[in-house]
């Protein structure tokens, strides 16, 4: 087995040495640039190459040995298959490793030695989750070249889910969870009759799950493609509403005069005065509330997004340290240790270390804010103070969603918009206390990113478009046809009065919210209850069949789609020698899975004759032989 | 006498097309089986089968005892094969690969590598890369020699090399009668069959059509040569006919255990005049695998 795994190694040892030198060497030059391997930009990039060259690795190396009479020499021998295939696997990672994984340790290392980018254990993480990446692509790459299914090469789909950081407990676990099922897809493809499709059902269901899903995704491009010919063609776009009054007007809309619209509709006695208002005044928008607004300690660094605050003056850079919970102070030019930088302030190198620490990870805002889970801090460069501007109730959870405006300063938590003064704000000498409070909902918070804010004479005026439907693929159905556009007036004496509620036509047809659970609804769900778990979402967007009443027509036609697709399976499968387990398990897949799953047997195996067809002509020569062998 | 391979019942189809069809097959240990037909009778489909290397339609095979899907790695180090490609780690050197197998087979014979190795101008520091085309079927040889297999299968193992190579080839082939080997050797070059084979099978749109020693079968062929006026006469009454071909006043055909008496069957047809001919090896196969490669015997008369 060694002397396999030695001459898989020889066999690209030029390819593999000179992929590892450009690599460093491409790495050591976006450093010296200023930018890390570990920024979220630089690395997603790089974790989409190291991606692509582990599974691209792997389809060369398989397909190089699946050839007939060169699979032929590689197994026939005196090896156990596994022992053969724990070779090339031993090989293909170690050869990945090389290339992709000891590239990125080196950097590390340098900026680790470097000091200046505050480097600590956690950023040793990334390279266990590259480590993991790598092997479920390499695990995939070996699938698609082996697997017996034309369609393998769509189980690439699942080493994708990499490139989507997630900061969450989880991500660990489910790294290592996709490495497992990469690496158990590349076993089981591993076979001597290598278009022999799989007869387990274990298997068969472990194989199939990626393949399907990749289909899906291919019918969902190929339709994208044609409603976007179709736009072009005819002006409309199916996949669209066109009345007006949809979310999608308002989405490019001026904050002004998304709340002219909300006021032009509402029948409130002060909606003439508010009109004025408006006109007259400078509307803001809200910051956005980003996908990895909610920092947990001893994330992946590739979400440090504002994790370092520096002096302009001293030309200090504090970085932000997990395992210390405070700041860092390390000289620009030299890397010279400067001190820290605490709750309770800055504390020189020469004193000891700060007693009282961050009790969250905090961001960092501009070169003066910084925002823990729930206090906000000022920083006076010139004085080397730091002062505590603000603190909310522990039940509240500040995001990076600071925005400082000319007369407003917005800030989101979980729960809450906070409204401060601005100028209130730059004056660290005055005690900071919110102009005004409104509460968001939870389930509101994946569209935060389209409330407006209007100061009034006696308050703000707040415009939100809640419940937006996402233009991505695959909205949530908790949130279809609930968009609504909210205009609520706020001040520090009155609670929030909603001065207008328009409920908004969703721009999404119908057909194109519900098109994933109509061709295949078992995926739609199964992805809806992942995620679900994964990001923590609310109930009714992870198992939205227990909470969501789904139109009829839908039901019918996912009814039907899946029925047909269960059908067709069933009336192919007649002529297919297979066991009777498996046959059925490909009607249930079909009718749970509906066209991505007919497609995947149709195009991955039916087409290709990969399911032996029991023909007349085979049962008819057998008589005929023994007659003519006898006359031989 | 022990099979070294069987078959029962075989079956391959590919789709609608059919392989290898209900093929009982068995070779018996010891001697140089030649495996001959046309392109896609079968032969590869076989050895894939054989080897376990494509599941079959129905029936089974045995190699060595063993059912072909579950063949042991003992049983595979006792099976050599070579095929025509010659798939050796080009990037290796001759050394390198040849100890790299030799770790594998505990019974590896250095004397046999030797010896068939000579044969062949093959630098041990060489990358296999660089080797010709006929160094590197020697090589190919020497080692699977060397394995000592019990049995050995070579699948077209001369295709694409010249005249000296294929002759140093055939010898070393040759060198397995010395031993223990039985070989089971697919080609296309009726000359070489004619060399080496104890045992010719064979095979024709994935049948079996003929399973019998050279000398059996070529004493089992005639020739005949009538006139070309008898020709239709020929195609419609004789029986067992293999082919036939018009040139100038006479029609040429081949006949299939035709029995000493076929001169006399020949004038009860009013046939008179006609004249036998000796038929060699190469011929005979080339008739018999003519009858149905043209549908139709003799109809390019």
């Amino acid at each position: 087995m060694f002397n396999l795994f030695k001459i898989e190694l020889l066999r690209y040892r030029t390819l593999t040495l000179g992929i590892t030198v450009l690599h460093l060497a491409a790495l050591y030059y976006l450093y010296t640039r200023g930018e890390s391997v570990l920024g979220r930009l630089v690395h997603t990039v790089w974790m989409m190459l190291c991606i692509g060259f582990s599974a691209g690795f792997a389809i060369l190396q398989m397909s190089l040995h699946r050839r007939d009479n060169y699979w032929i020499y590689l197994l026939h021998r005196p090896l156990p298959a596994k022992q053969i295939f724990a070779a090339l696997l031993s090989a293909g990672i170690g050869i990945c490793l090389l290339a992709m994984i000891v590239p990125l340790t080196v950097m590390i290392v340098v900026m680790d030695v470097d000091q200046l980018r505050g480097i600590e254990a956690r950023h040793y993480l990334a390279i266990v989750n590259a480590i993991a990446a790598a092997l479920t692509a390499y695990g995939c790459g070996c699938f698609a070249a082996l697997n017996a299914s034309r369609l393998g090469f769509l189980a690439l789909s699942l080493p994708v889910a990499f490139v989507i950081q997630q900061v969450n407990d989880a991500w660990l676990g489910s790294g290592i969870l996709l490495t497992a099922w990469g690496l158990l897809l590349a076993r089981v493809s591993f076979q001597e009759d290598l278009a022999k499709p799989a007869k387990r059902l274990s298997i068969l269901l472990l194989t199939e799950l990626p393949i399907q899903y990749g289909c899906l995704w291919l019918i969902m491009v190929a339709m994208a493609t044609l409603f976007g010919v179709n736009a072009y063609l005819v002006g409309e776009d199916p996949s669209r509403n066109t009345q007006a009054g949809t979310d999608y007007e308002l989405r490019f809309m001026q904050p002004k005069e998304v709340m002219q619209h909300a006021l032009e509709r509402t029948t409130h006695a002060d909606a003439n005065f508010l009109r004025q208002q408006v006109n007259l005044g400078e509307a803001m928008a809200v910051g956005s509330v980003g996908f990895y607004s909610y920092p947990q300690r001893y994330q992946l660094p590739m979400v440090d997004s504002a994790l370092t605050i520096y002096d302009p003056a001293g030309l200090v850079s504090w970085q932000f340290s997990h395992s210390m919970m405070l700041f860092v102070g390390r000289k620009l030019s030299d890397a010279s240790l400067m001190g820290w930088l605490a709750p309770d302030g800055f504390v020189a190198v020469t004193e000891p270390l700060p007693v009282t620490r961050f009790d969250s990870v905090p961001w960092v805002s501009d070169p003066t804010f910084i925002l823990s889970d729930n206090d906000l801090y000022q920083v006076d460069w010139d004085a080397q103070r730091l002062y505590h501007r603000y603190h909310n109730t522990d039940d509240d959870r500040f995001n990076n969603s600071l925005t400082v405006g000319e007369n407003v300063t917005s800030l989101f938590s979980n729960q809450s918009l906070y409204l401060f003064s601005s100028a209130e704000l730059r004056d660290p000498t005055i005690q900071l206390e919110p102009k005004a409070v409104m509460e968001v909902p939870p389930s509101a918070h994946p569209d935060l990113n389209k409330l407006a804010v209007l100061p009034l004479v006696d308050g703000y005026l707040v415009s939100a478009l809640l419940h937006m439907t996402p233009t991505t693929v695959g909205p949530d159905f908790a949130q279809v046809g609930k968009t609504h556009l909210q205009l609520m007036r706020l001040s520090q004496q009155r609670q929030p009065e909603l001065i207008s509620d328009t409920k908004l036509n969703p721009s999404l047809s119908d057909w194109y919210v519900y098109k994933e659970f109509v061709l295949a609804p078992g995926i739609r769900l199964f992805t809806d209850l992942v995620w679900g778990l994964r990001m923590h979402k609310e109930p009714e967007r992870t198992l939205p069949l227990l909470y969501v009443e789904f139109p009829t027509k839908v039901w019918l036609l996912a009814g039907l789609f899946s029925a047909l697709s269960a059908a067709t399976a069933a009336w192919l499968l007649r002529q297919v020698i297979a066991p009777t387990k498996v046959k059925a398990l490909w009607i249930v897949l079909c009718a749970i899975n509906g066209v991505a799953a007919l497609l995947s047997f149709v195009f991955g195996y039916y087409w290709w004759r990969r399911y032996e067809l029991q023909t007349a002509t085979v049962v008819a020569t057998k008589s005929v032989s023994h007659a003519v062998t006898q006359a031989g | 006498m022990t099979a070294v391979l069987e078959t029962r019942g075989l079956s391959k189809s590919f789709g609608n097309k059919n392989a290898l069809s209900s093929l009982d097959l068995r070779v018996e240990r010891g001697g140089i089986h030649a495996l001959i037909g046309s392109n896609g009778a079968g032969k590869s489909t076989l050895f894939r089968l054989l080897l376990g290397f494509l599941t079959p339609s129905a029936g089974e095979s045995l190699l060595l005892g063993e059912n072909s899907l579950q063949l042991s790695p003992q049983c595979r180090g006792r099976v050599g094969y070579v095929n025509e490609e010659h798939t050796l780690p080009r990037w290796l050197q001759a050394s390198e690969l040849k100890a790299m197998q030799r770790s594998y087979y505990p019974q590896w014979n250095e004397e046999v590598y030797r010896n068939v190795i000579a044969n062949f101008d093959v630098d041990p520091q060489q990358k296999v890369g660089s080797l010709s085309r006929g160094e590197r079927a020697g090589f190919n040889l020497a080692m699977a020699l060397a394995q000592s297999p019990e049995l050995l299968i070579l699948d077209e193992p001369t295709l694409g090399l010249d005249v000296v190579a294929r002759q140093e080839f055939l010898d070393a082939v040759l060198f397995c009668t010395q031993t223990d080997t039985t070989v089971i050797y697919c080609s296309h070059q009726m000359e070489e069959v004619e060399r080496l084979a104890d045992e010719l099978i064979i095979l024709e749109k994935g049948k079996l059509r003929l399973q019998a020693t050279p000398a059996d079968f070529s004493t089992r062929v005639q020739a005949w040569i009538v006139d070309a006026k008898f020709s239709a006469v020929v195609r419609e009454k004789v029986p067992n006919l293999l082919s036939g071909r018009r040139i100038e006043a006479n029609y040429h055909f081949f006949v299939l255990d035709a029995g000493d008496s076929f001169g006399s069957q020949l004038a009860l047809l009013g046939i008179r005049d006609s004249s036998s001919a000796p038929v060699g090896l190469s011929t005979a196969v080339r008739a018999l695998l003519a009858q149905n490669h043209l549908g139709n015997a003799g109809s390019n008369d």
